[in-house]
Order: C-alpha cells, then structure tokens, then sequence
C-alpha cells in the first residue's frame, strides 16, 4: 500500500524542531538546576518522540543515539541520577546536533556521524558509570575503543531454549509471535523446532502446544532485553534458557527462515476479549454503569475532532498573497475605469465596486494574519545566547522578555536573528561591564537586560536596553574623526553621533573580541533592518545604559499609500510616515544661505525638500506658492516635501526592485497602479539622507 | 471498517497513523493527549479499537488505558500501546492496566494494519 511517508517525514522535522526550541527553553533559565519533575518530563518526551520519529522517517544513526540520551534521561526522571551543570550543556549539544543533523537532511546534505557517535559515546560513557568529560576529541576517541568492553556483555549472541507450556494457547496467545518479537531484538540465525513431543495423531488436542524450539540469535542487546520479549506469557512457559555464545560472523542465516525474518514487531495477545481484564472485578464488568446510561449521548461530538491548527507551505501562502496583490491591482484598475464612465451607469457598479473593495480586503488581512507569527520565534533563541555569553565573559546578566507574543510577518521574522543576536551580543560585551566595575560604579552586580517588543503606530518596535555603561559620545566623535568618517571641527548632535556607530568601517571595540565585531559592525545591523523596512535608533545615557530601539513593518507586502503628483510622474509615500499636508503661506518661507529653505511649521523651521530636484523631474511645477507640502516624519526629524498635487489615497502592492532591476537611493520599491503605470514608493528615511547630501540650488 | 481512537501527542506520528489507518477504509478519532481521547471516550461509545502513544503529557498511554477499561462499553475492546523497545515497564503496567498489546516503534505502515487488521478479524 503506498503511503507516502515524507509528507509526514516533513511534520516530524518541524515539530521536533519545535520541541528542541522547547527543550532549550527549559534548560537555559537562570538557575536551572535543579530541575523540577515536570521539566524533566518534558525533556524526556522530547527526546523520547524524537527517537520515535527517527526511527520511523529512517534517521537510523539519530534514532540510536537519540536512545542514549533517552536512557540517560530516563534515569534523571527516575531519580537515578543527578543533573549536574554539565550534562545540561551536554544537553544543549545535543540539541544543537539533532537539530544540525535533520536540517542538514532537508538541504540534501549528510548528516555530521562523527559528531553524532562521539555525542553518543558521552552518553554511554555517563550511562556506565564514567565521568562526564565534555573535552571531546582525542579524549574521547580513546574512548571509542572501549565501547564494547561498556557493554555488560561480552558475547554477540544468545542460544534460546525456549519450551511453552502445552495450555499455552489458552492464554490467548501465540508463541510464534514472541518468537517473531525477537527478530526485533537480533538477528535470528539459526531456529529449529523440537517435534518430538507430539503425540500419535488420534492424541492431538488442538487447543495444545506441543512444540518447543531453539533459538540462535545475534545480537548485543543484554539477556534481560530477551527476557523481557517473554515477560507477557511468562506463567506458561516451561523452559526459558538463554545461554550466551559467541556466533560465528560468518555463520549463514537461515534463509528458509523467513517467517521469522518478516519484521514484525507487533506482539499481541490477541484473545483479551476472551478474557477478563485483569484489573476489573467480573461482576463490576456486567453491572450496568449508571452514570454513563443515565447521560444522554451527544454522538454528534464524535465527529468533532477536527484539527486546530494545519501546517502549510510558506510558498503556498506567499502565492495566494501574491494573487491578492493583484486583485487590489485589479481593483483599482476597474476603479479606474468606472471613474471615466457616465455618472448613471457609475452610480450603479458603484455599490458592487463598494462591497470588491470592502472583501478583498478582508481577504488581504486574513492572508496576511496567516503570515503573522509571534516574535518569540526569534526571542526564544535569546536565553541561551545570554546563557552561554555570560558565562564567557564572566558576567552577571539578568534577562527579562516581554512581548514575545507580539505578531509579524514571518518573512520580517526569520530575518531578524542575526540583528538581534548582535545587538544582544553587542550590549553583553560592550554594554554591560563586569562585575568588578559595575561595584565600583555603584551598581548591583548583576547587570540587567531587558528586550520588549509591542506594537506603536501601525509598526511594531522592540526595544533592546541594558543598564551598562552607556556610550561616550566624546570617544566615538574621536574615533570617527580618526577614522576619517567626520571632518574635525564638526558640530555634530549628541543624537548625530551616536548615529556615527551606524556608519560602516565604525568600531568602538578597542580590540575585536570574539563576542560582537565579528568582521561585521553596526553598520550590518541597520542595513538587515533597512532592508526590511525599518529603522535603528540609538539612545544612550554615560553610565546609566543603551537602548536600541527597532521599529518594524508589520508586513513587507502591501502598505497604504497617499499617491503624489511631481510632474507627469506618479509618487507613493507611505501614510505611517505623513504627518499632515499644508498650502504654502509665502511668509513661512525662510532661505538659508540661498542653498536651503525653511519652513516654519508648528513652532520651528523645518527643512523643505523639492522633490522635482531630488527625482531630476524637468516638467514639475517649480512655483513653490502653487505647490503642496507634505510634512513627513522620519527618523525622529520632520521635513517638508514639495508637490505638485495630491491625487488619492490608495492600498499598494509592492514590488521589489531591487531583484528585477538594481537597488535605488530615495525609492523602496514600485508599484502597479490601477491605469498600468507604473508608480515608484518613496523610501523616507534614505530621502532625507538624499536630501541632506543633495546641495540643491532654490528655484531658478 | 471500524472506528479506530488513536492518541498520541506528536503531530507526525499521529497524522501518519491516521492517514495508513484512513487509507485502509477504517474511520479515525485522533486525539492529541489523553485527556482529549478521554473525553472522547465518555461520549463515544462504539469505538472498536484504541491506539495509544505510551508517553503523552497530561495522561499518558497505560494512565488511559485503565481509565478505558472503567467504561462497561470497552471492557473487551483491544488497547495496543504504541512504546519504544526500552520501556520494559510498559510491557508490566500495560498488561496490569487492561493492554491488549503493544506495537514497537519505531512505527511502519504493514506492521500496523497487520497488527489491527489480526485484531478486528477476531470479532
């Protein structure tokens, strides 16, 4: 019959992802040890379902070392053994492994089995007994040849006597299935059946077994592991021998054996019906339960067991959002059209216009909200970075998370990582100081690291603040004027400067450490986060701490635009970043050495950008008075755009461009407007820098 | 075809069981913990064979089966286990606690429906 096994294969490399993410969680809490019950379970049935699981989807090597780790666990569950400090990080290590081991099987590549058995001998090593040394290498390949002497037994075989008793069978069951049960356990080589007890056939009792057999069996599992295959039918058995011998490797398997080599693994006792169960009293068994007559039976429930939740391919959904991009296309398109129609006829589609806007609408958000994912996907990671850092550079760190469940769009998720892993990094290393001089300047010893993530405005931030040292601004105008990134003399703000740690080729760090400036700087940080829409802020006070705050997207796909005329051509600014549209006043107008205009907009000058100069547009209406301001906010820092008009506001669908084209300064992507054209999407905060640098000349 | 409860709290193990069983003919109530096929159990009657994952948090395996084996409608009805090999005290408690059998992971398709399809034939 054909199942397809990979469909499900899938499944159990996401959950037991899920469950190794779990798993660290557990083990990576301040003061982990020791560990209560019920974590421990958890552990356990991590572990336990992941050998299962690899098994079944053919990880052979997994599934035999994940057995170690499952033993070992067993014994912390039964109190048998104590969790120390170490095999929590060994713990980890595996985790790390198994979790190598099955994306690596996604990607097509092979598995690390040097890794996995020099992991796996650790295990055996605590299971029998030997200290734990987590100095794998040499140490451990010495180890490796001492396996086999581990093992309680030295013998690579069993010769089994084994002789049911003759009312065998009215126990229900069938010694051949236990005799297939071992199959399981070795590999049989050799089994012969002792006839010699049947009687002459007019003597025969059909309900009797008359038979006994002996069995060879290779095997390096120890002698209880086969006793324990007879445990069920252990009252009917005569004669159980098991004797350990050493079988010839070379000693042909039986070939006309192969009932016995049929691999399976079911053992039954398959007349229970017939029996009573063995913890229910007979006469409780007849008696009718009142409580379950008495209830009514809502059968429909039966029926009810629907799944929660279903897993589904990112592709799938990106295509379905791609479709409902260009519906909203559509959309506008007909928009379009019903807008050049006679007024009559427009009245008339324009409910049904109406009702397609309100729905696919709808559908856009329910689309998106599959998308949406909790940002603890990324937060989850962060206690053991935090764990581990600490404990290299020898500091006290109190971490505290909140706003994990916080939703965006998975793609802005998976590209998170590595930013925040910097940054934390980045506060653990330069923030934080140790605890030596956290004393002296007063503080507690433990340093504290707080990351908080929530919703502001249509965007979500999160923020990521230590109580350390803060930043000297004064060192870092020093360092950027020796690196030659700022002209000496500079007057630069506190906020300017500390914007310097953005720049590329900027590092405070007097020496690279291995912990943050890894070949890569601040500057990769805000270019991930630009990249994904958003924006790096800095805030720092000397001695009190940093906060660097994130802001985000909640999605990469559509945005609402307020559509713009400069010139012929057709602009979309994001409405998240407009703070309010004004008529030019002439006397609000102020020049700035003939290079710069002001405008004064509730109770300062803020710059005014002319966007004809910034897009090189030859046919924009360059009269100032006639034209319309659109006063946006970025960065913290207003300014001004000039226009020529404003057309309508409008749900747009991005397009990338830098995949089809190249990358462009002032412009995050494009668009399809409901005419065909089409429409660039300014990008406000690299406009301001374009403006900043553009040394445009007024007017004339 | 029978009506078959499996419960197991590993989604891919649960699903793959579901779709052999599925593919078989046979009607399934999948259940993500004991508890969840417990409450399954008070309001249907008429399952004829229950396929239970021996470690699931909340109420495991061998915690259901006794629990099972309370109702007067599945005093007969067959309980396999599903366990791995080194549970030897599955094979104890299962038995004391109302188990039929037990099927050893890890889990493949003919072993299965070999094993429920010797089962269901009995009746």
């Amino acid at each position: 019959m054909g199942i397809d096994l990979s469909k499900f294969k899938q499944i159990f490399v996401d959950e037991t992802l899920e469950g190794l993410d779990k798993l660290e969680s557990i083990l990576v809490k301040k003061d982990v040890l020791p560990l209560d019950s019920e974590s421990i379970n958890d552990l356990f049935r991590i572990m336990h379902s992941a050998k299962g699981g690899c098994g079944t989807f053919g990880f052979d090597d997994l599934s035999n070392f994940m057995h170690e780790v499952e033993s070992f666990l067993d014994e912390v569950r039964n109190n048998k053994r104590e969790l120390t400090e170490d095999h929590v990080l060994l713990i980890l290590e595996t985790k790390d492994i198994l979790r190598n081991s099955l994306l690596a099987d996604q990607s097509g590549e092979s598995m690390d089995l040097d890794e996995i058995n020099r992991q796996k001998q650790l295990y055996i090593d605590i299971l029998s007994g030997n200290n734990i040394s987590l100095n794998t290498g040499s140490a451990s390949d010495n180890k490796g040849d001492a396996t086999s002497t581990t093992n309680q037994v030295m013998s690579d075989g069993y010769q089994i006597k084994f002789v049911p008793s003759e009312d065998v069978f009215l126990s229900g069951n069938d010694p051949a299935k236990y005799i297939r049960g071992l199959s399981k356990i070795g590999e049989i080589t050799e089994i012969e059946v002792d006839y010699s007890k049947i009687p002459k056939l007019e003597e025969i009792s059909p309900e009797k077994c008359y038979l006994a057999w002996n069995i060879k069996i290779k095997t390096i599992e120890p002698e209880s592991e086969i006793r324990t295959s007879f445990d069920w039918i252990q009252d009917y058995i005569d004669t159980l021998e098991i004797t350990p011998i050493c079988v010839n490797a070379e000693s042909s398997i039986d070939s006309s054996n192969e009932e016995n080599k049929e691999n399976n693994q079911a053992v039954i006792e398959s007349e229970n019906k017939e029996k009573e169960p063995l913890n229910n009293n007979p006469k409780e068994s007849e008696k009718p339960n009142l409580k379950e007559v008495a209830k009514p039976k809502p059968q429909s429930v039966a029926h009810s067991t629907a799944r929660s939740s279903i897993r589904v391919q990112v592709e799938k959904i990106d295509e379905l959002l791609n479709l409902v991009g260009e519906l909203v296309i559509t959309q506008s398109m007909i928009k379009q059209v019903v807008s050049t129609l006679d007024e009559i006829t427009a009245e008339k589609i324009q409910r049904g216009i109406e009702l397609f806007e309100h729905n696919s609408r709808s559908l856009q958000d329910s689309i998106m909200r599959i998308r949406m994912v909790p940002i603890s996907l990324v937060f989850d990671k962060i206690p053991r970075l935090v764990f581990e850092l600490t404990k290299q550079l020898g500091k006290k760190v109190d971490l505290k998370i909140s706003g994990e469940d916080t939703e965006l769009d998975k793609t802005i998720v998976e590209k998170l990582d590595q930013p925040m892993t910097h940054l934390v990094r980045n506060c653990l290393d330069h923030g934080i100081e140790d605890i030596e001089s956290r004393k002296k300047s007063g503080k507690s010893e433990e340093g504290t690291l707080s990351i908080h993530a929530y919703h502001a405005g249509g965007r979500i931030v999160i923020e990521i603040k230590d109580d350390g040292a803060g930043i000297c601004p004064k060192k870092i105008l020093n360092n950027a004027i020796e690196k030659g990134l700022v002209e000496e003399g500079s007057n630069l703000s506190k906020q300017d400067i500390l914007d310097l740690l953005f720049v590329p080729g900027f590092s405070t760090a007097k020496e690279i450490s291995n912990i943050s400036g890894r070949g890569v700087g601040m500057d990769v940080v805000k270019n991930n986060i630009k990249e994904l829409g958003g924006e790096v802020m800095i805030n720092s006070k000397l001695g009190k701490g940093s906060t660097f705050s994130i802001q985000l997207p909640l999605t990469l796909a559509i945005l609402d635009g307020q559509l713009l005329q400069v010139g012929a051509q057709t602009y979309i600014l994001p409405l998240e970043n407009i703070i309010s549209f004004v008529t030019v006043e002439k006397d609000k107008i102020k020049s700035v050495n003939k290079t710069e205009e002001l405008y004064f907009f509730e109770d300062d000058y803020i710059p005014i950008v002319r966007m004809h100069n910034i897009f090189n547009i030859k046919d924009a209406n360059k009269n100032i008075d006639e034209c319309i301001l659109v006063i946006i906010k970025s960065r913290n820092k207003y300014m001004a755009l000039m226009v020529d008009a404003l057309l309508e506001q409008q749900q747009v669908v991005i397009k990338n461009i830098e995949t089809n084209y190249k990358k462009m300064d002032g412009v995050s992507g494009a668009t399809i407007l409901g005419d065909g054209t089409i429409s660039f999407i300014i990008d406000v905060n690299s406009i301001t820098q374009l403006a900043q640098s553009f040394n445009y000349m007024t007017g004339s | 075809m029978a009506k078959i409860l499996i419960a197991d709290d590993s989604e891919s193990m649960r699903e793959m069981i579901k779709a052999i069983l599925e593919g078989a003919g046979h009607t399934v109530i999948a259940c993500e913990d004991g508890q969840e096929a417990l409450e399954q159990v008070k309001v249907i009657h008429d399952i004829e064979l229950f396929l239970l994952d021996v470690n699931m948090p909340n109420l495991d395996g061998i915690g259901l089966t006794r629990k099972i084996r309370i109702s007067m409608h599945y005093k007969f009805t067959p309980v396999i286990v599903l366990t791995t090999e080194s549970g030897e005290f599955v094979r104890k408690d299962g038995k004391s606690a109302g188990c039929t059998g037990w099927i050893l992971k890890p889990l493949d398709p003919e072993t299965i429906l070999s094993t429920i399809g010797d089962l269901l034939d009995e009746e």
